[in-house]
């Protein structure tokens, strides 16, 4: 279990000292998080007993005026992204949108401008808001880690201009992201891949070797942060079965995001470790019972009556197949412990042999939990449930039908066979919903495209519409107090509008 | 090669503003480095104006250190490169994650005590007028400044001693110099956890590219032409090189506490500011001073001191940590062959390549992997330096088999006593934050030879002179007489 604080003493974080900002909050409780990050109260030369409390209770109230940003490594996609850059721990809560953390190394890459500004855009605020009630009307709150409130400020004067947060080609703005901008509030505990990663490369074993028990007990409490974890439990098998576990309620949670027409943009290489979809900025409210996919601007032209894939829409960009890249950054991810522990079991560590054991115990009850046959390491497995997927939800022609499984096979070959496919080649229809912009940049068709035999029933895309159309409400929206109380009503309006299955 | 800016493309950087300090220069030519960190200057929120001036910039190094991470310490906490030099004591950099751990504190103050910049001096100008300036990355000069009022009081930043601060350390504050063409292993291995490979983004070249510059940063190194065998040979040759070099630090009696992560890739040692005086031609050792009564005759490792404090053992620390450097690489390229990305045949066949060749140059009889050899080895380094009494030889080599049994061998820590006697030598103070007795012991049965000891009276006593200074200019005045005065007195001399 992960206890309320239980990030202040965890190895990836990294404590940052805040100071009160200027943003409102739109539920009351959230006013305790109008804070930004304050790196001039790190002096270049200084003590940390400047930090350092001198009771019990400032204890308390010096953890609490920091922030604690999470280092991770995330395998194969560094991109000068160490870790939480805008976003860390505070309270209890984790919030995005709070400045430039020292782990926002990109703060000078000029091409990484639109993650180095420290800021959560406004359109980026509000979508986590719209996607966290919209799963929540649907029961399905469980697929994310939902947004719990937003802060909402006036621009910072120095993003004010768009060009230097945003590249030529990804202007203009959006109304709201040029006046405002915003802090998404979400419950702390929670953990990512990409810290027990980054604390596999980091342990510290040679005064001792209680880093071990630390890293599997993390782990373990990482995999069901909600459930008491006892002594007894913290055996091999019961920590292989949870990442099993863990990893078959994400395919479950991809299951049901398709089932109710929900994607997400960014690629899951960096999910929490139970399994829920954490970075819901750039949610696609595309609707359900088709297989369709949005283009990339710079490939796809809108119009065009046929769409080649990976060229103009990439294979994560088709409805559904997200679950590809998770699967992907959990093949990396196991991949990883497995062959890093078994680095540290075969070097000169003063292991005892119970610790030895228990390397050699763990690294034989992931084969067991996670056989050649599973969905993780199983592209037959993988394009099977994908398809069984479609079958379940949409009415298909034939020929659709084989052109689609078709794009699967080819999708899983690419990404979880390394083989480099072909094109494939598919006619598109433009399906018929007034989307709203894909996030704060402009990247993508504002258009969604059906794989031609694949239409959906109008009748189905109404809930789709209708989270569009708040999305593209608020986007237009410029006024802080304005933004406060459209937000609010945007979230009642949502419960009440789709309390029932799509 | 490393060039001059080499560092600024390094996958493993950070950098920080910097803004103009209140130091001053012991050589003209570097008052340029007269700068300190800026935190305040990165705004919470910012946009992207223009690009940054990288001469105005500092660039401190992302490092790993597979198993041996130190909580909050991220790389270079307190250092990094600067238009070509690398820079020491220039105040907290974002990899200063433990900027608030009072556990931590002698190394979260983004200070250099001033003892720590004249030992790097001392001892630099020692290698260089031995004529081996080329074992070490010496420090060029020394910035001094007052200390910074927030440190005035030692106990802010230093651990407990039984000793008081040194006089300089109350006073004065220093950055030192180097050479910016160097590279860790633990920047390597950080690149290698951190791979951009998802994007068809080349990082793999780049990787070996990085790997074999770090290996040869004098030397071009054609990319076009590289191939696994001539890196696994390069890495080889590295660690023979550096094995090499810390023979020649036992002959020349010069000591260091912690080899882990303090030598550069290609093999020269480069945190210079916890020296050991100790002399040569002796088995001893600088002992733990919390658990050790003044006046014992007997040390107990690992109790009142690590194997690896023994003068001529800590080869096997580097050892040590080079097996687990290898043992990580082939791993991590072996897990690359098989993983998901879209590597190319060329590409796996490349790291396949790499992972074998290693294997071949170094094959388990080499002493990186062969406790026995390293044993002989260094056995036959105490036998040309050492006079031993007969009698004692077997408990010395006993010693040496222990160390690398515990170190090298997966041992578990049993401790081991031998009798130590006192060593005629008035020592400075092992640094700013001693843990270490005042004295050098020589394991019974070593003899010491008083003539051979000179050379390191004369350092420790100009180390001494320097700890006693207050004044920012008489510092200043004394680490240039004290330069100028090893370049006579230990240049001419015969090796000790």
């Amino acid at each position: 279990m992960l206890e309320s604080r239980w990030y202040e003493d965890a190895p990836w974080s990294f404590a940052v000292p805040l100071r009160p900002s200027r943003f409102v909050a739109i539920r009351p409780a959230d006013a305790e998080h109008d804070v930004e990050v304050d790196l001039a109260a790190i002096a270049p030369f200084g003590s940390p007993a400047s930090a350092r409390p001198k009771t019990r209770g400032d204890a308390r109230a010096g953890r609490d005026a920091l922030l604690y940003s999470d280092y991770r490594s995330v395998m194969g996609f560094y991109l000068c992204r160490v870790g939480a850059g805008r976003s860390g721990y505070h309270r209890g809560a984790y919030l995005k949108g709070i400045g430039r953390t020292p782990l926002a190394f990109n703060w000078a890459h000029d091409d990484d401008r639109f993650f180095a500004t420290g800021h959560l855009p406004a359109s980026g605020g509000v979508r986590e808001i719209v996607v966290s009630r919209y799963l929540e009307a649907k029961g399905a709150s469980r697929v994310v880690n939902p947004c719990r409130g937003l802060l909402i400020a006036e621009l910072a004067g120095e993003l004010r201009d768009p060009s230097s947060w945003l590249r030529r080609s990804e202007l203009p703005a959006l109304p709201c992201d040029r006046a405002l901008q915003t802090i998404a509030v979400k419950d702390g505990r929670f953990a990512r891949f990409s810290n027990v990663v980054w604390h596999l490369n980091h342990l510290s074993l040679f005064k001792g070797e209680t880093d071990l028990i630390r890293f599997f007990t993390l782990l373990a409490d990482g995999l069901r942060p909600r459930d008491a974890i006892d002594d007894d439990s913290l055996v091999p098998s019961a920590i292989a079965r949870s990442l099993a576990a863990a990893i078959e309620c994400a395919v479950d949670g991809y299951r049901e995001l398709h089932r109710l027409g929900v994607s997400f943009l960014s690629v899951q290489t960096d999910p929490a470790m139970d399994g829920r979809y954490q970075d819901i900025d750039v949610p696609v409210f595309h609707g359900p019972g088709y297989v369709g996919a949005f283009g990339k601007l710079e490939s796809f032209t809108p119009g065009s009556a046929s769409a080649r894939l990976p060229h103009d829409m990439t294979y994560s960009a088709v409805f559904g197949f997200g679950v590809i890249d998770y699967l992907h950054a959990m093949r990396l991810f196991v991949r990883y412990l497995r062959s890093t522990l078994a680095v540290y079991r075969a070097s000169e560590f003063t292991f005892s042999d119970p610790e030895r054991g228990f390397i050699d115990g763990f690294l034989r009850a992931i084969d067991e939990a996670l056989p050649p046959d599973h969905l993780l390491w199983s592209g037959a497995a993988c394009a099977a449930t994908l398809k069984a997927w479609i079958d379940a939800e949409h009415a298909v022609t034939a020929r659709c039908r084989a052109a689609v499984f078709g794009l699967v096979d080819a999708a899983v070959a690419s990404r979880l066979d390394a083989t480099s496919s072909e094109h494939v080649e598919l006619p598109v229809d433009e399906v018929p919903l007034a989307a709203a912009r894909i996030g704060a940049r402009v990247k993508f068709t504002d258009a969604f495209y059906a794989i031609a035999g694949s239409a959906p029933r109008p009748e189905r895309l109404d809930e789709a519409r209708f989270l569009n159309e708040i999305v593209r409400g608020l986007d237009a929206v410029t006024d802080r107090d304005e933004m406060c109380a459209r937000v609010a009503e945007a979230e009642a309006s949502i419960l009440r509008h789709c309390g029932a299955a799509p | 090669m490393l060039v001059d800016r080499w560092y600024v493309n390094a996958p493993w950087i950070v950098a920080s503003p910097l803004k103009p300090s209140r130091f001053v220069a012991q050589r003209a030519e570097h008052a340029k480095f007269n700068v300190q960190t800026d935190p305040a200057a990165i705004a919470a929120f910012g946009g992207m104006r223009e690009r940054a001036d990288l001469d105005a910039l500092l660039f401190s190094d992302l490092q790993t250190q597979t198993g041996f991470h130190e909580y909050g310490r991220l790389g270079s906490g307190r250092t990094g490169y600067y238009r070509g030099a690398y820079l020491k004591g220039i105040g907290r950099t974002p990899l200063a994650a433990n900027w608030w751990r009072f556990g931590d504190r002698f190394h979260a103050t983004g200070h250099l005590s001033a003892s720590g910049g004249a030992r790097e001096l001392i001892v630099s100008r020692y290698f260089i007028a031995k004529g081996k300036g080329d074992l070490i990355n010496p420090c060029q000069g020394l910035l001094v400044a007052e200390l910074e009022p927030e440190l005035k009081d030692a106990r802010t930043w230093r651990r407990w001693s039984p000793d008081e601060c040194l006089p300089c350390d109350l006073a004065l504050q220093s950055i030192s110099v180097k050479e910016g063409r160097f590279a860790r292993f633990s920047n390597v291995t950080w690149h290698l956890n951190h791979l951009s490979i998802a994007k068809d983004e080349n990082d793999l070249i780049r990787f070996f590219r990085l790997l074999m510059n770090g290996l040869l940063p004098f030397e071009p190194v054609d990319v076009d032409t590289l191939v696994p065998s001539r890196i696994a040979r390069t890495v080889k040759e590295t660690v023979e090189r550096t094995i090499g070099h810390y023979r020649e630090y036992f002959r020349l009696g010069i000591n260091w506490l912690m080899p882990y992560n303090n030598f550069t890739m290609d093999g020269r040692f480069c945190d210079l500011d916890v020296p050991l005086f100790s002399g040569p031609g002796y088995v001893g050792a600088a002992i733990n001073v919390e658990q050790w009564p003044a006046g014992s005759t007997e040390a107990r490792a690992p109790d009142n001191l690590d194997f690896g404090s023994i003068f001529g053992l800590n080869v096997i620390a580097y050892l040590h940590q080079m097996r687990i450097v290898l043992r990580g690489l082939a791993a991590a390229l072996d897990g690359l062959v098989d993983a998901d990305f879209h590597t190319s045949d060329v590409e796996r066949d490349f790291m396949a390549g790499v992972v074998g060749a290693l294997a071949e140059a170094m094959p388990k009889e080499h002493v990186l992997w062969s406790g026995e050899a390293c044993a002989a080895m260094v056995k036959g380094w105490i036998d040309e330096e050492c006079e031993i009494d007969a009698a004692r030889r077997p408990a010395i080599d006993a010693l040496v088999d222990h160390a690398i049994a515990l170190r090298l061998d997966h041992a578990t820590m049993i401790g081991k006593t031998f009798g130590v006697e006192k060593v005629d030598l008035r020592c400075a103070r092992a640094g700013a934050s001693p843990n270490l007795t005042p004295s050098f012991y020589a394991v019974r049965g070593s003899r010491v030879r008083k003539d051979r000891l000179e050379e390191a009276q004369f350092l420790n006593d100009r180390v001494a002179e320097l700890d006693a200074i207050t004044d920012r200019d008489a510092f200043l005045a004394k680490c240039a007489d004290a330069v100028a005065q090893i370049d006579r007195y230990c240049a001419g001399r015969a090796a000790p």
